[in-house]
């Protein structure tokens, strides 16, 4: 376990000297990422003017809720789109057999080998707009909630990032397919409400069968101190889950890997 | 031999005939990605379909506009994003970037009109796929509870629909070369194409009803070009809005700039370029 939490490091110290290295290229995607920041704002504000609540959410409980969705997308685009990119570079390219050679496990080299620091300031104002917004709705979350919280943002990103590994992995099954790691971007729009705005038959596909309509709202829940504990549990259930079934599928699919040459 | 004018027609014809099967094959060849990306643009719709039910659940119209008309909105903006949306600023600049543009240099055919075959190829073809995809997005908003928007569109109101679309496709495609063609001189311009969909989102009119938007950001978009992208054509098909003639004035200049500016940097941008071994 050592081993390993020194290399994530020893990984994370390659792409700071590298962002320093290219200071101009940071600057410019950070101020990409924050415009897309800005842009989701504004938005949830043009919504707010014609009315003043979506299924039962208010204006500044929303932003509570969006200031969420920001610290998860700063990471999704830090970190997990980074990784999962380069994954199925490799799958394509035939490089995987270099990580297969490693001695260290191949999962753990596939999901930590890179990342990019562009959107940290993305989880900085998402932080700072939770903060604000509960301050605004005068809710001070006890010690509890906030350790909860802390615990289900972890349960959130491993969801995710399964979520970009399973669907990466299908690139071994296909001869070329470059937007398989945009399918899990794409799903955003759906987490990006609340899972109170989902009705019928779709409602319960993304509340019961595949909870990622829960990804937001449950923290978010959890913070305003009016979430349920079988949301909590089945999310976290089905994450685990989620997480055993697509590392067999991992192991199961890597069958198909062929390469030449290295 | 001299040649006719006939002739010279007939060879640039089949000049563009042969770009256009060429891009057409290169299409076919990533007909699942295509397939792949139709589906994934529809997905930010459905969610935005639930979400304007919940909020026309209190309201049963706002600013005179029912769900149903909201519906119709986002189901035009599909029709009009596959149409007139340009997604080629990174990889075309990667190629300049790379230095293999040569090629285009020194052959009779020009790099721009490469870059407009092959979009057109792929566009025709995608509608193949795109078709099926926007009857069951169709069916999908008709299962809501909506009181039916009336849509007066006759030959009339269609052909001025598709006069826009098509001047909208114009300026996109204006949009992404001077993205493009700003990798003579910027490497990392490819970026700005990010500016450009939050631009176009915002102030195309793509991102909600023209008629919904508060007064000060109405205000903006009517003062900017940006707005026949989107706003214009799907107020003509709802039959809330008429183009003038000063609309028509204003769409060719807005073009003709366009047109203008990005041949000045193809031409600036060409004096900047360097490659080796191509």
């Amino acid at each position: 376990m050592k081993k390993y939490w020194h290399l994530f490091w020893h990984f994370r110290k390659i792409q700071l000297m590298r962002m320093m290295e290219y200071r101009g290229d940071f600057l410019f995607w950070a101020l990409v990422s924050v415009m897309w920041t800005l842009f989701n704002f504004l938005f949830f504000t043009l919504l707010f003017t014609v009315t003043d609540q979506i299924a039962g959410w208010n204006q500044t409980e929303l932003y509570a809720f969006l200031a969420i969705y920001t610290m998860i997308d700063a990471l999704t685009w830090s970190f997990f789109a980074h990784n999962m990119w380069e994954y199925k570079r490799a799958i394509y390219q035939g490089n995987l057999g270099t990580i297969l050679l490693k001695p260290v496990n191949t999962i753990a080299i596939l999901l930590t080998q890179t990342n990019s620091y562009n959107n940290l300031p993305r989880f900085f104002i998402g932080l700072g707009v939770l903060i604000w917004a509960l301050n605004d709705l005068g809710v001070t979350p006890s010690m509890g909630q906030v350790i909860l919280f802390a615990v289900f943002f972890c349960v959130m990103c491993a969801f995710l990032y399964t979520g970009w590994f399973f669907t990466t992995t299908w690139a071994f099954w296909t001869e070329r397919l470059d937007n398989i790691t945009e399918i899990m971007p794409s799903l955003r729009s759906l987490y990006e409400y609340p899972k109170q705005v989902y009705t019928g038959v779709l409602a319960q596909a993304f509340v019961s069968i595949f909870p990622i309509a829960l990804l937001i709202t449950t923290p978010a829940e959890i913070l305003l101190g009016r979430f349920s504990w079988f949301d909590v549990l089945y999310f976290t259930g089905f994450t685990i889950a989620f997480m055993v079934v697509t590392y067999h599928f991992f192991y199961f699919s890597i069958k198909k890997y062929t390469s030449v040459g290295n | 031999m001299v040649a006719t004018p006939l002739l010279y027609t007939t060879q640039v014809l089949q000049k563009h005939w042969a770009f256009l099967r060429q891009g057409a094959l290169v299409a076919l060849e990533y007909r699942t990605e295509t397939l792949l990306w139709i589906i994934i643009d529809f997905i930010p719709f459905i969610a935005l379909a639930f979400v304007w039910q919940a909020i026309f659940a209190s309201n049963p119209t706002i600013s005179g506009y029912t769900l149903g008309m909201v519906l119709q909105h986002y189901l035009l903006v599909t029709v009009i994003q596959r149409i007139s949306e340009c997604h080629f600023e990174q990889f075309r600049s990667q190629e300049i970037r790379d230095g293999k543009i040569d090629f285009f240099l020194i052959r009779p055919y020009a790099y721009v009109q490469q870059i407009l075959t092959s979009e057109i190829s792929t566009k025709t073809l995608s509608a193949i796929w795109f078709l099926p995809a926007l009857f069951a997005f169709s069916w999908f908003i008709s299962t809501f509870e909506t009181q039916a928007a009336t849509v007066t569109a006759n030959a009339m109101t269609i052909l001025m629909f598709i006069g826009v679309v098509v001047a909208a496709y114009a300026i996109q495609f204006c949009l992404s070369l001077i993205i493009v063609f700003l990798t003579f001189w910027f490497e990392g311009s490819s970026g700005l194409e990010h500016f450009k969909w939050a631009s176009v989102a915002v102030l195309g009119g793509g991102i909600m009803p023209y008629d919904l938007m508060p007064k000060w950001l109405q205000g903006i978009i009517a003062h900017l070009p940006f707005r026949y992208l989107y706003a214009t054509p799907i107020r003509i098909m709802l039959g809330t809005y008429q183009m003038q003639q000063a609309d028509w004035i204003n769409l060719a200049v807005s073009v003709g700039a366009l047109v203008v500016l990005t041949k000045m940097l193809w031409v600036q941008g060409r004096k900047k370029y360097a490659s080796a071994g191509g």
